[in-house]
């Protein structure tokens, strides 16, 4: 006994040399052992106490379990069977330390992975204790992490998915959103990102247990990610100023309520300028991966009709359905009217709901149903009745439904929404001129023709389809310009240097802003003529003709796309008639000159811009944009008043410039006795007409002569 | 800068192509030329997926077959061209029963249908066609019937998918040299010009017969 005593005071001292030497304390271990089971046994007895020796007696055997398997063949059945028979009775502590040792001998691999799933799942979730839970749960997850780390275990995870399956299929609450937990967090890990997970979240979709529910759809909205991306932007810019300092920087010194409200005031930048920074990532992924979109869109949709949920749970449904549709281009025509329902201004959340709307329309709903759906927005929110920012937002929504398909608008309506371009309140008007430059792209047949702006060649070449309609191009756009130089091309290529060719690429009609030097300019004048010329000789058959012949003769270079880039942006800015006139005007040389950086600039601006709009997706931003945007921006107003004060003398007492001078008169009557002045004062006033006059033109004469 | 793909290149490809499934291992069936293209520098999740369709000078499925849904008129006209036809009364006939339409989806490559049915396909039908990919588009009256079909015929779709390949059939092995390589040099500028960087998002360009061997291209 007392060796035994010894040995379980030393326990960490045993283990550690155990672990240097296995086969020389393998007696040690034995006769530790025997104690150890002897205390197990006394467990089954009584399974709701606690017992530190046997703890302590647990850890240890686990941890050494590795240095002998053939002593310890027996021990995790041995855990396992407790487990799986005293499931709920076990102490608490007692349990964790038996599933902290499970975990670690599986970490050891001398369990399989699946027995252990099946433990946990089925026997040890029904336990009052979330710490256990927790503990499973990132087990599992890092388990099924290191099994993929090397490559990808199919069979395993093939196995482990059919498991979760099962379990979800079962009305276990506890059990199904901890499998639901693991496996979003695993498709978040890019462990588990295949079709199969996201079809088996997407089957919770349709759990009876809203909280499965809620986090399944939170899942495919990426609504979650924000929590983990703000934790890691927590701890990724240490040098500017965070919470901890904000509330460390209050404990320390004296509490004052100014103190308090200054930290709090600093709170609330902080948090403002987090909400700035953060960009929502949609990740579609998930959302592309389902098998059946449409029978899951329609499934989802009955439920939501005949749901009874909270308001926040329906319009997470109608979210994820909107942008189920909207990606996949799917037919759901009775979601529109059930949305038509809560298009009333004074509707919690509608911003959401019409942005809803807008991200459920595509180009393959009957025109008819968005139509409706316009004429809705605009009777209930563009009237004149409404708030300026209601009004703003129908406009902004009716802008996106009509950018996604342009047929959901009549011509009727939208001449009536075009007038508020006029609008007292900048928020609309603005919204309306966003709608009228968006239809001046998509079809400006519709719109007034004083509202078409300038013609330009885009608008000229521009059929709006009908629905349904396509109408493939059997040719590139702006390919005829390549004709002239397929022959010559290498013989320029040799005789010319690079910064020839670098304006090559920017060829016809463009002048490069930075190209100052007058021989080159000469060199694309020369050009332009010659492109001017080309262009005058063509008409609309005999262009496309050449278009069709240029774009299936040869793969153009990555220069010559450069070029078409160019010239598309081109078409769109440039005015029709005013290329008319110019070819009038090359001699003189007038021409107005467009230049457009097709360096990695413009790139990395689009990428930022692709970023902003989330790939297509619209966002709540675009909807809700009504604050009245200045012409000039505080900063920028400054600076013009600064840049006015330049060179002109300062205002003010030109007396007091030059420096020791006293005080005026009209200074010193300001700090004198009232009743002092008053006779005086009294006399001015009483003065004839022409006495002023006088004395006017005196002051004047005087301060003439001062200056 | 010369082009990236030369025209000698380009001929050379396709020839081989041909000679393989011609003369080399002839197959007892007209093998479809495909184009498969390998993109880089592109993340199909982020990104939005381009897609788009262009309009070859030569017909590259001849068995391609298109059913018009149309109005009386259309569909006279298309009885009288010897081209499957359905009017407004067969479909509601199908009775949204998804199997019907599934069957209907699989039995044509593509549809056509007139501007005035069109806009009621979605309620007749359901979304079955366009499940399986084949709205229909839409003819008016002012359209030739035949030269619509033929249209549809010798347009291909290029469309992104999860992963960064994608495929498209461009023309058989029973073209000459010259068509196949007007096809391919078309469906490769646009395909390119489709591109947010153009050539710099192209990692491989393949031509490639059914079952002949793939020859790289790019």
């Amino acid at each position: 006994m007392s060796a035994n005593d010894r040995l379980t005071r030393s326990l960490p001292h045993l283990q550690n040399l155990i672990k240097r030497d296995s086969d020389a304390y393998r007696e040690d271990f034995k006769l530790q052992y025997l104690h150890f089971e002897s205390q197990f046994m006394e467990l089954t007895a009584k399974p709701d106490t606690w017992n530190k020796s046997l703890a302590e007696n647990i850890s240890f055997v686990s941890q050494v379990a590795h240095c002998y398997p053939d002593e310890c063949k027996g021990l995790s059945q041995m855990f396992i069977d407790v487990l799986r028979l005293y499931s709920t009775l076990l102490n608490n502590d007692v349990r964790l330390v038996i599933v902290r040792a499970l975990i670690l001998m599986r970490n050891r691999g001398l369990i399989d992975c699946i027995q252990l799933c099946e433990l946990f799942f089925l026997r040890l979730l029904q336990c009052q204790d979330r710490l256990l839970r927790v503990t499973i749960q990132t087990h599992i997850i890092n388990d099924i992490k290191k099994q993929n780390e090397k490559h990808k275990n199919n069979k395993l995870n093939s196995t482990l998915q059919n498991f979760m399956c099962t379990i979800i299929k079962e009305s276990n609450a506890i059990a199904v959103k901890m499998a639901l937990d693991i496996m979003v967090s695993l498709y978040r890990k890019n462990i588990w990102n295949d079709a199969k997970t996201a079809n088996i979240i997407a089957s919770t979709c349709f759990s009876k247990i809203t909280k499965v529910q809620v986090a399944a759809l939170n899942f495919f909205l990426c609504n979650n990610q924000n929590k983990d991306n703000e934790k890691d932007s927590d701890s990724d810019d240490d040098e500017k100023l965070t919470k901890k300092d904000i509330l460390l920087g209050h404990r320390v010194g004296k509490k004052t309520s100014k103190r308090k409200k200054q930290t709090e005031r600093a709170l609330k930048a902080l948090e403002k300028q987090k909400k700035k920074k953060k960009v929502e990532i949609f990740d579609y992924s998930a959302l592309h991966l389902l098998y059946d979109a449409q029978d899951f869109a329609e499934r989802l949709f009955r439920q939501l009709e005949s749901s009874n949920e909270r308001f926040e749970v329906k319009l997470l449904h109608q979210d994820f359905l909107s942008r189920l549709i909207g990606l996949h281009q799917l037919l759901l025509l009775n979601f529109y009217p059930y949305l038509q329902r809560y298009l009333q201004p004074h509707q919690r959340q509608v911003t959401k709901i019409l942005l809803y709307v807008a991200q459920a329309s595509h180009e393959l709903v009957p025109p008819d149903i968005l139509e409706s759906i316009c004429k809705t927005i605009a009777n209930n929110f563009i009237t004149e009745r409404n708030s300026g920012e209601v009004m703003a937002v129908g406009l902004n929504t009716i802008r996106e439904i009509c950018s996604k398909s342009y047929l959901a608008m009549d011509q009727d309506l939208l001449i009536d929404l075009s007038k508020y371009k006029s609008y007292r309140d900048k928020s609309v008007s603005a919204s309306a001129r966003s709608l009228i430059q968006l239809f001046r792209e998509k079809n400006p047949q519709l719109l007034e023709r004083k509202d078409r702006g300038k013609p330009t060649e885009f608008q000229r070449d521009l059929v709006p389809l009908d629905y349904g309609q396509s109408k493939p191009k059997s040719y590139l756009e702006g390919a005829e310009i390549f004709q002239q130089d397929i022959d010559d091309q290498d013989e320029q290529s040799n005789d010319e240097d690079e910064q020839d060719d670098d304006q090559q690429s920017e060829e016809d009609w463009i002048n490069v802003s930075n190209s100052d030097e007058d021989d080159e300019l000469d060199d694309n004048d020369e050009n332009q003529e010659n492109g001017d010329k080309m262009e005058t000789t063509l008409t609309e058959e005999e262009r496309r003709e050449r278009a069709i012949t240029i774009s299936s003769q040869r793969i153009l270079t990555q220069q010559e796309f450069e070029q078409l880039k160019v010239l598309e942006l081109k078409r769109r800015i440039q005015d029709r008639r005013r290329n008319r006139l110019e070819e009038s005007m090359t001699d003189s040389r007038k021409r107005k000159t467009i230049s457009i950086d097709t360096d990695s600039d413009s790139d990395d601006e689009n990428k930022k811009n692709n970023a902003d709009q989330n790939s297509g997706l619209i966002t709540l931003r675009d909807i809700e944009r009504v604050h009245k945007k200045r012409a000039h921006d505080k900063e920028s107003r400054l600076e013009t008043v600064i840049a006015g004060r330049e060179g002109r003398a300062k205002f003010g007492k030109w007396k007091k410039e030059q420096g020791h001078a006293g005080t005026t008169n009209k200074e010193k009557l300001k700090n004198k006795n009232f009743q002092m002045l008053k006779p005086k004062l009294r006399n001015k006033q009483k003065r004839s007409f022409r006495d002023k006059q006088i004395a006017l033109r005196d002051a004047l004469l005087k301060d003439k002569r001062l200056r | 800068m010369s082009s990236k793909v030369t025209r000698d290149m380009l001929f050379e490809t396709t020839q081989n192509v041909l000679t393989y499934s011609n003369e080399t291992k002839k197959r007892k069936f007209a093998e479809t030329v495909e184009l498969q293209v390998v993109l880089k520098n592109f993340d199909p999740c982020r990104e939005k997926r381009f897609s788009g369709t262009v309009r070859l000078r030569h017909i590259p499925k001849p068995k391609f077959t298109v059913c018009i849904l149309g109005d009386e008129r259309h569909c006279d006209e298309a009885r009288a061209n010897n081209i499957p036809a359905m009017t407004i009364d067969d479909l509601k006939k199908l009775n949204k029963d998804k199997k019907l339409i599934r069957k209907l989806a699989h039995q044509y490559n593509a549809f056509l249908a007139s501007d005035v049915v069109i806009r009621q396909i979605p309620r007749i039908v359901g979304p079955g066609l366009n499940k399986a990919g084949k709205f229909p588009t839409s003819i008016t009256h002012g359209d030739s019937l035949v030269q619509k079909v033929e249209e549809i015929k010798s347009t291909i779709k290029f469309q992104a998918k999860k992963t960064i390949c994608l495929a498209v059939a461009l023309g058989n092995v029973n073209m000459s040299v010259e068509e196949l390589a007007a096809n391919i040099n078309l469906s490769v500028n646009f395909l390119v010009s489709l591109l947010k960087k153009n050539w710099q998002n192209v990692r491989a360009l393949y031509v490639k017969s059914t079952m002949g061997k793939p020859q790289r291209l790019y």
